[in-house]
C-alpha cells in the first residue's frame, strides 16, 4: 500500500468522505485505519491492491494537480461510476475495517470481540404462539 | 509415470458432504469396506469465524461462501460469468454443511408430481412417502429441532428437540401472518435447541452459516463421519479425484486422484458413489471419458450437466423503530417460515410456489455492506437498519430447463489443470412471476408487522447455494441419468447421491432431501447389491 505523506492524506480525505465524522467520533479518515486496511489488503487476495488502485484512480480523476488537490464527493462519485467493481471492493474493505473498530463498536452499542462463547440469551420457546395457526386445517396437496 | 495403487475397497465414496457422509456411514454399518475421498481438508472447529474477533473480515474472505472469492487450495474455480445466479459451496470434510444454515424443511408430496398436477417439468420416479423413513433417520443422525402439527405439511415423526425459540421479533412477524390469516410455522432446523449426542445447545450468537465450536449446528463432519470412522470407514481428506475409470463393459473400476502431496494415486473399487454436489458431480462425470463412455460417464442421454436448478431468491426487509431488543440478538435464520403460497393456485400467474423464511439483522459490518450508502447519509442509514431490521426471504421453485446447464470450461482449470465448470443459467419467466408475487406478499407481511420503511429486492444473485438437477433420476434412460436409487443407467455400479439427481427443486432448502435420498441409495446397496461386497 502506498505510504507517502500525500498518498496518506489523499486516502484519509477519501475515507472521511466515505464515512464522515459523527457525534464525537472522527470519520474513517481520522481513526488511523491505515494499518488495519494494510493488513486486510495483504491477508487475502480479494483485497490485494484495492487501496492503491483506488488512490491511483482518484489521482487520475484529480487531473494535473493530482495528489495536491482536495478530494471531493464529486470525485468519489466519478470513481464509483467509472470503476464500480473496484469501488465496491473499496467500500467493502473500508466498511469492514471501520465497523471492526472498538471505538465504533462503543458508539453503536456493539460488544467487541468474538461472537463465541457468549452468544445471546433468548426467552424460552413458548408453544402458545401457535394457538392461531394450529386452528387451520391441513392444506398440503394430497398425492401418492 | 508410476501411480500408487491403493488397496481395493467395496465402495469408493467421492465427497464427504451431506450425502457422501451419509452413504459412508450407512454402508460401513452394513459391513462394506468404504473409502471416502474428500478434496478439502479437515477444518478444526477452533478455526471457525465465530471464535475470532476478526469474524467480519473472515466471512468476507477465506470463509466467504463463494469459492471464487475464497480461493483456498481445496477450491476449484467456477466460471459463472454466464449465470444470473452465482455459485456458492464449501470444500472440506463435511462439504457445504460446514457453511450451511441448517434449515431443514421437507419437500411436499406434490413436489414429486409436478407433471401430473401442474403439467410442468417431470414427475419423480419416487414419492414423498418413499423418502419419509429416510428423512426420519437423517433427523435422528443430524438432530432436528422443531414441532409437529404444521398444517402445510404431512404429519411426521416427533423431532429430537423442541423448536429454537423464535424470540419477540419472531413473534411479531408471526402475529402479522396470523392477522393476515396466512400460514407460518417454526422452522425445522438441524441446530440443537438442547444438548444432543454430545453436541451442545445453540447459544444464539447469530450467523449460523459461520459455524461454532460448540457443535450446536449439525454438519456431516461431526455427525455421520465420526460414526463412519468408528465403523471402519477410511476418510481421506485433501484427495482431488479427477477421473472415474471404467472398463470396456462400461462399469466403473475406481478413480484416479491427487493425494495430499499432489501425487497421483488410483483407488480401485467395486462401486463408486458420487456426492460432489450439483456442479462438481457433472464436472466429474463429463471429465471421466473412456472408450465405453465417450461423452462422459453416464452420459449416453446427453443430460449430464443439463437442467441445472438453483432456487430463485428475492426478499424484503423492514425497519422497525419500536422493537424491545436489537435484531442481531439471536440466530440470523432458522426462525419461522410460511408456506401460504407453496402449492400451485390456478388463480395466480405462475406454477408451483415459494416459501417465506424470516431473517434477523446482522453485525455492524454485514449491515453496512448490505447496502448502506457512503457519504453524508451514511450514519443515518446505518442507524435506521442496525439492530432494527427484519427480513422475509422468498425461496422459489426453479423449474428445470435444459438450457440451464453445467459444462467443462475450455480454458479455466483448477490448480491441478482439471477443467473448471462453466455455468450457463438464466432465470425463467415462471420464476420471475413467482418472485414478483413473493416480494409483494413479503411487503404486505412487513407492513402488517408495523415496519416504518420497507426495501425489497426482485432477485438475489449471490444465492447459488442449492445445486440441483444436473444428473436427474427417472425411469427412462433417454430422459434421465440415474434410476430411482441413484444408480447409473449406463453403469450399474455407479451411484449419484447429491442434488444432481433431483428432478425438480421444490421451494425449500434441499439438504434433508439430499441426505434422505443418499440414505435410500445406501439402503438399496445394502439389501440388493451384496455382489459389491468382497
Amino acid at each position: 500500500m502506498k505510504t507517502s505523506n500525500q498518498s496518506t492524506q489523499l486516502m484519509q480525505s477519501m475515507l472521511d468522505l466515505l464515512i464522515p465524522p459523527v457525534e464525537n467520533l472522527a470519520g474513517a479518515g481520522g481513526l488511523n485505519l491505515e494499518e488495519e486496511l494494510l493488513r486486510m489488503s495483504t491477508e487475502h487476495s480479494k483485497y490485494t491492491g484495492v487501496i492503491d488502485r483506488s488512490i491511483d484512480a482518484i489521482t487520475r480523476l484529480l487531473g494535473s494537480s493530482g495528489l495536491n488537490s482536495q478530494v471531493t464527493s464529486e470525485v468519489i462519485q466519478q470513481f464509483e461510476s467509472s470503476d464500480p467493481r473496484l469501488f465496491e471492493l473499496l467500500l467493502e474493505i473500508v466498511y469492514t475495517a471501520y465497523y471492526s473498530d472498538t471505538r465504533v463498536h462503543e458508539r453503536i452499542g456493539w460488544k467487541s470481540g468474538a461472537l463465541q462463547p457468549d452468544g445471546h440469551p433468548m426467552p424460552p420457546w413458548d408453544e402458545s404462539v401457535l394457538d392461531t395457526v394450529r386452528k387451520r386445517e391441513p392444506f398440503w396437496t394430497r398425492v401418492n | 509415470m508410476s501411480v500408487n495403487v491403493r488397496e481395493p475397497v467395496d465402495v469408493l465414496v467421492i465427497g464427504s458432504g451431506a450425502s457422501g457422509a451419509a452413504v459412508t456411514w450407512s454402508l460401513s454399518e452394513a459391513g462394506f469396506s468404504v473409502a471416502c475421498l474428500e478434496q478439502g481438508p479437515w477444518v478444526p472447529p477452533s478455526s471457525y469465524p465465530t471464535s475470532s474477533a476478526d469474524w467480519q473480515f473472515l466471512q468476507q474472505t477465506k470463509w466467504h461462501y463463494s469459492p471464487n472469492v475464497r480461493k483456498l487450495p481445496a477450491d476449484y474455480p467456477v466460471n459463472d460469468d454466464t449465470s444470473q445466479i452465482k455459485v456458492v459451496m464449501f470444500n472440506a470434510v463435511g462439504g457445504s454443511t460446514i457453511h450451511w444454515t441448517a434449515h431443514v424443511p421437507r419437500f411436499h408430496p406434490s413436489d414429486f408430481r409436478v407433471k401430473t398436477l401442474d403439467g410442468v417439468a417431470e414427475d419423480w420416479p419416487i414419492s414423498y412417502f418413499d423418502l419419509e423413513p429416510y428423512y426420519d433417520l437423517n433427523d435422528e443422525m443430524m438432530g432436528c429441532s422443531g414441532i409437529n402439527g404444521d398444517p402445510a405439511n404431512p404429519p411426521r415423526s416427533p423431532r429430537q428437540m423442541p423448536p429454537i425459540p423464535i424470540g419477540p421479533d419472531g413473534e411479531r412477524i408471526a402475529r402479522a401472518f396470523d392477522e393476515l390469516g396466512w400460514h407460518w410455522w417454526p422452522s425445522d432446523v438441524h441446530v440443537n435447541s438442547t444438548n444432543y449426542k454430545g453436541r451442545k445447545a445453540c447459544n444464539y450468537c447469530g450467523p449460523i452459516g459461520q459455524n461454532c465450536d460448540r457443535g450446536a449446528r449439525a454438519s456431516s463432519d461431526i455427525t455421520y463421519i465420526p460414526e463412519a470412522i468408528k465403523l471402519g470407514a477410511k476418510v481421506r481428506p485433501n484427495s482431488t479425484i479427477f477421473e472415474i475409470t471404467a472398463g470396456d463393459d462400461g462399469r466403473a473400476t475406481g478413480a484416479n486422484y491427487y493425494n495430499a502431496n499432489g501425487e497421483q494415486e488410483f483407488q480401485p473399487a467395486n462401486a463408486v458413489v458420487v456426492g460432489c454436489n450439483g456442479i462438481g458431480t457433472p464436472r466429474m462425470l463429463l471429465h471421466s471419458t473412456s472408450n465405453s463412455h465417450p461423452q462422459g460417464l453416464l452420459n449416453s442421454s446427453g443430460l449430464v450437466g443439463k437442467n441445472l436448478m438453483f432456487h430463485v431468491y428475492a426478499g424484503a426487509s423492514g425497519f422497525f423503530n419500536d422493537l424491545d431488543a436489537p435484531t442481531y440478538r439471536g440466530p440470523l435464520a432458522c426462525i419461522i417460515m410460511s408456506q401460504e403460497f407453496y402449492e400451485t393456485d390456478p388463480s395466480r400467474d405462475f406454477k408451483r410456489g415459494y416459501t417465506f423464511q424470516m431473517g434477523r439483522g446482522q453485525g455492524p459490518a454485514p449491515t453496512a455492506t448490505g447496502g448502506v450508502s457512503w457519504g453524508k447519509n451514511h450514519h443515518a442509514e446505518f442507524a435506521e437498519r442496525f439492530g432494527k431490521n427484519l427480513g422475509l426471504g422468498v425461496i422459489g421453485d426453479d423449474l428445470p430447463e435444459e438450457i440451464n446447464r453445467v459444462e467443462l470450461d475450455k480454458k479455466l482449470t483448477d490448480r491441478h489443470g482439471i477443467p473448471a465448470p462453466k455455468i450457463i443459467y438464466r432465470v425463467g419467466d415462471n420464476s420471475k412471476r413467482l418472485l414478483a408475487h413473493g416480494v409483494n406478499s413479503a411487503r404486505t407481511v412487513l407492513e402488517s408487522a408495523g415496519a416504518s420503511r420497507i426495501i425489497s429486492s426482485q432477485l438475489n444473485t449471490n444465492t447459488g447455494w442449492h445445486l440441483m438437477g444436473t444428473a436427474r433420476m427417472g425411469e427412462d434412460p433417454a430422459r434421465s441419468v440415474v434410476n430411482q436409487y441413484g444408480q447409473g443407467h449406463d453403469a450399474d455400479n455407479v451411484f449419484i447421491v447429491d442434488g444432481s439427481v433431483f428432478v425438480t427443486g421444490a421451494a425449500v432448502n434441499p439438504t434433508p432431501t439430499i441426505q434422505a435420498l443418499a440414505l435410500r441409495t445406501a439402503d438399496y446397496i445394502r439389501h440388493e447389491r451384496s455382489d459389491l461386497k468382497s
